[in-house]
C-alpha cells in the first residue's frame, strides 16, 4: 500500500488514465451502438477486438506493413466479419428475449476464441514498432500509448461525425431512438442493424490493432475488453453514445488512480466492484437518459 | 363515389397465433377523411398496423393505389405513398424538429423535393418552423403530434393513416389538431384516422367505420353515424 502521492505522480496518473480511457471509449462506443440500436449486449465484442489485433499482427509480421497503416485494414476486415455474423446469426435474436441474445453472443465469443487458439495457437505475440516514452516535465508518455490515444480520439471523432452529420448515421441514431418510427420513415431497419454491427466490430478492431502495439496478443485477450466496455456503457448510461466517451475516460482514470494505491491484483478488481456499485446505485448511468 | 385509394378486404390476423381482427374491411377514396371509431381493444390500431405492414394478415388483402400491398414491409409501403403516424408521440426525441422532418424524407432522393416538402410542412404547422432547432422530446404533447404529422407529409403521400392523433392532448390542442386535419383535407390530402374522440372524428369524416371486437359494426357517412341512435348509445356516451 502506497500512501505518499506527489503532484507528479498524480499528473502521471491523470495523463495515463486519459490515454487508456480514450481507447476504452472508442471500443465501448461499438458496444453502445449495438445495444442502442439492437438492444443486444454483444458478448463477442472483445473477441472481435482480438481478431483485429491478430489482423494487425499478421499484416505487420508477414507482409511487413507499418502497423499504423494496418488500423484501417483491420477495421475493414472486421467490419466484414461483423456484417457476416449479423447476417447469419445475430439477426435471429434481435427481437428475442435478452437471454437468447446473451447466449448467442456468448457462444460466438467462445467460438472465436477457440478458433483463434486453433489457428494462431496460444503463443504470446507482439508488434514492437514504437517503444519507449517521451518525457514531458514530470510525466512520461509511453509512445505507443500516446499514438494510440491520438488514433482513438480521431476515430471516435469520425464516428460521431458520421452519426451526427450523415444521412446513414442519422438513420442509425433514429433507429436507436425508435425502431417503429424509423420504419414509418421508410428506413430499412434490417440494413441499419447490419451496418451497426459491422461498424461496432470495426471500432473493436481499431482498438485491437492499437492495443496490439502495446500489450501481448493472445486469443484470450478480448474477454476483459467485453467486460470493460460493458462497464463503460453502464457508467455512461446504456444507449447513451456521448456517455460512452465519458465512461471510457472515467474508467481509465479510476483504474490508474486505483493502481496508485492498490497492488496490481487488487486494482484489477476495482472495475468489477465499480460495476456492481454503479448498477446498484445508479443503474441508468452517470449521465442517465438516452442521448444518441 | 370517388376513386378508391385504399381498400382492405376482410382482414383476419393479429399478434402471433392470437387473432385480433376477425374480418375487418376498410376503404378510402381520394380526397376523403375516413374515421374509424370503436371501444378500447376493438382492433383499430391492429387494423392500421396490418394495412401498413407491421403485421401480416392471416387472410384478407390490402390494395393501395391499384397495387396489392398485403404483407409488404412498412419501409417499402411508405415509398408507395402510404404514410402512417402511429399511436403515441411518434417522434425521435433526441433529434431536433428539423432533423425529425428530414428523417421523414429519408426515402426522398432529390434535395429539391425535400425542400418543397419542408416548406409545405412549415406552412401547415408554422410552430414547427419556429421550433426547428429544438429537440423534439422537449416539446409538448400537442407539438410532438404536429411534428409527427408534419413528418408524415415529407414524402408527399397519397394517403395518411393517423392513429389517435388527439390522444392525451390538452383540449386546446385537440381542437387545433382537428382543425389541422380539416385544413389538410382542403389542401388536398386524403386521411384515415382512428380516434377515441368519436364525436369529433365523426363530425369531420366524409365516411366512418365503427369496429367492435375485430369486426365491422357500423359504416356510413360521418354525419349519418353521428345521428344514429345506436351509435350514439354505444360510442358517444348516450
Ligand atoms: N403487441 C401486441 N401483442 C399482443 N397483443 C396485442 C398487442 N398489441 C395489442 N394487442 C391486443 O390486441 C387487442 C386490440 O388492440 P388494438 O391496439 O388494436 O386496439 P385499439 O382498438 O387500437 O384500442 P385502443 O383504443 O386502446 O388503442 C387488444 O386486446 C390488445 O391487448
Ligand atoms: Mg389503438
Amino acid at each position: 500500500m502506497n500512501v505518499f502521492v506527489t503532484p507528479a505522480m498524480l499528473a502521471q496518473v491523470v495523463v495515463s488514465g486519459i490515454l487508456s480511457g480514450a481507447l476504452y471509449a472508442m471500443v465501448a462506443l461499438g458496444l453502445a451502438l449495438i445495444f442502442g440500436v439492437m438492444r443486444i449486449i454483444n458478448v463477442a465484442h472483445g473477441p472481435l477486438l482480438m481478431l483485429g489485433a491478430y489482423t494487425t499482427y499478421f499484416l505487420y509480421s508477414a507482409l511487413g506493413l507499418n502497423p499504423y497503416l494496418t488500423v484501417p485494414v483491420s477495421m475493414l476486415a472486421l467490419f466484414a466479419v461483423g456484417v457476416l455474423l449479423e447476417r447469419t446469426l445475430v439477426f435471429r435474436v434481435v427481437d428475442a428475449p435478452e437471454l437468447s441474445s446473451l447466449l448467442l453472443t456468448f457462444g460466438i465469443s467462445i467460438a472465436l476464441v477457440n478458433l483463434a487458439q486453433l489457428l494462431f495457437t496460444s503463443d504470446l505475440r507482439s508488434v514492437e514498432y514504437l517503444t519507449g516514452s517521451w518525457v514531458v516535465g514530470p510525466v512520461a508518455l509511453s509512445k505507443p500509448r500516446l499514438v494510440a490515444f491520438v488514433f482513438a480520439g480521431a476515430l471516435t471523432g469520425l464516428a460521431f461525425l458520421f452519426l451526427r452529420r450523415t444521412k446513414l448515421g442519422k438513420a442509425i441514431r433514429a433507429t436507436s431512438q425508435s425502431r417503429e418510427v424509423a420504419m414509418v420513415c421508410g428506413i430499412d431497419v434490417q440494413r441499419i442493424h447490419l451496418i451497426t454491427f459491422g461498424l461496432a466490430a470495426a471500432l473493436a478492431a481499431a482498438g485491437g490493432a492499437l492495443i496490439a502495439m502495446i500489450v501481448a496478443i493472445q486469443p484470450e485477450m478480448g474477454q476483459t475488453w467485453t467486460f470493460k466496455s460493458f462497464l463503460v456503457i453502464v457508467l455512461g448510461g446504456a444507449g447513451n453514445y456521448p456517455g460512452a466517451l465519458l465512461g471510457g475516460i472515467l474508467l481509465g482514470l479510476i483504474e490508474q488512480v486505483a493502481s496508485l494505491f492498490l497492488t496490481t491484483q487488487l486494482s484489477e478488481v476495482v472495475a468489477y466492484v465499480l460495476l456492481v456499485v454503479v448498477l446498484l446505485v445508479r443503474p441508468t448511468g452517470l449521465l442517465g437518459g438516452r442521448e444518441t | 363515389m370517388s376513386k378508391q385509394l385504399l381498400t382492405a378486404y376482410e382482414l383476419v390476423g393479429g399478434y402471433g397465433k392470437i387473432d385480433i381482427l376477425h374480418g375487418v374491411s376498410l376503404s378510402v377514396g381520394v380526397g376523403e377523411i375516413v374515421s374509424v371509431i370503436g371501444p378500447n381493444g376493438a382492433g383499430k390500431s391492429t387494423a392500421f398496423k396490418t394495412i401498413v405492414g407491421f403485421l401480416r394478415p392471416r387472410s384478407g388483402r390490402v390494395v393501395f393505389n391499384g397495387e396489392e400491398i398485403t404483407g409488404i414491409r412498412p419501409d417499402v409501403v411508405i415509398q408507395r405513398g402510404l404514410a402512417y403516424v402511429p399511436q403515441g408521440r411518434p417522434v425521435f426525441p433526441q433529434m431536433t424538429v428539423l432533423e425529425n422532418l428530414e428523417m421523414g424524407a429519408y426515402t426522398v432522393g432529390e434535395p429539391a423535393r425535400v425542400a418543397k416538402a419542408l416548406e409545405r410542412a412549415y406552412e401547415l404547422f408554422p410552430i414547427l418552423f419556429e421550433r426547428r432547432r429544438q429537440k423534439a422530446g422537449t416539446m409538448s404533447g400537442g407539438e410532438q403530434q404536429m411534428l409527427a404529422i408534419g413528418r408524415a407529409l415529407m414524402t408527399a403521400p397519397r394517403l395518411i393513416l393517423l392513429d389517435e392523433p388527439s390522444l392525451g392532448l390538452a383540449p386546446k390542442f385537440v381542437t387545433l389538431i382537428f382543425d389541422k386535419l380539416m385544413e389538410m383535407k382542403r389542401a388536398g390530402y386524403t386521411l384515415m384516422l382512428v380516434e377515441q374522440n368519436a364525436a369529433r372524428a365523426l363530425a369531420i369524416a366524409d365516411r366512418a367505420y365503427a369496429l367492435e371486437l375485430g369486426r365491422n359494426r357500423f359504416e356510413g357517412p360521418g354525419t349519418a353515424l353521428l345521428a344514429d341512435p345506436e351509435v350514439k348509445r354505444l360510442y358517444l356516451g348516450g
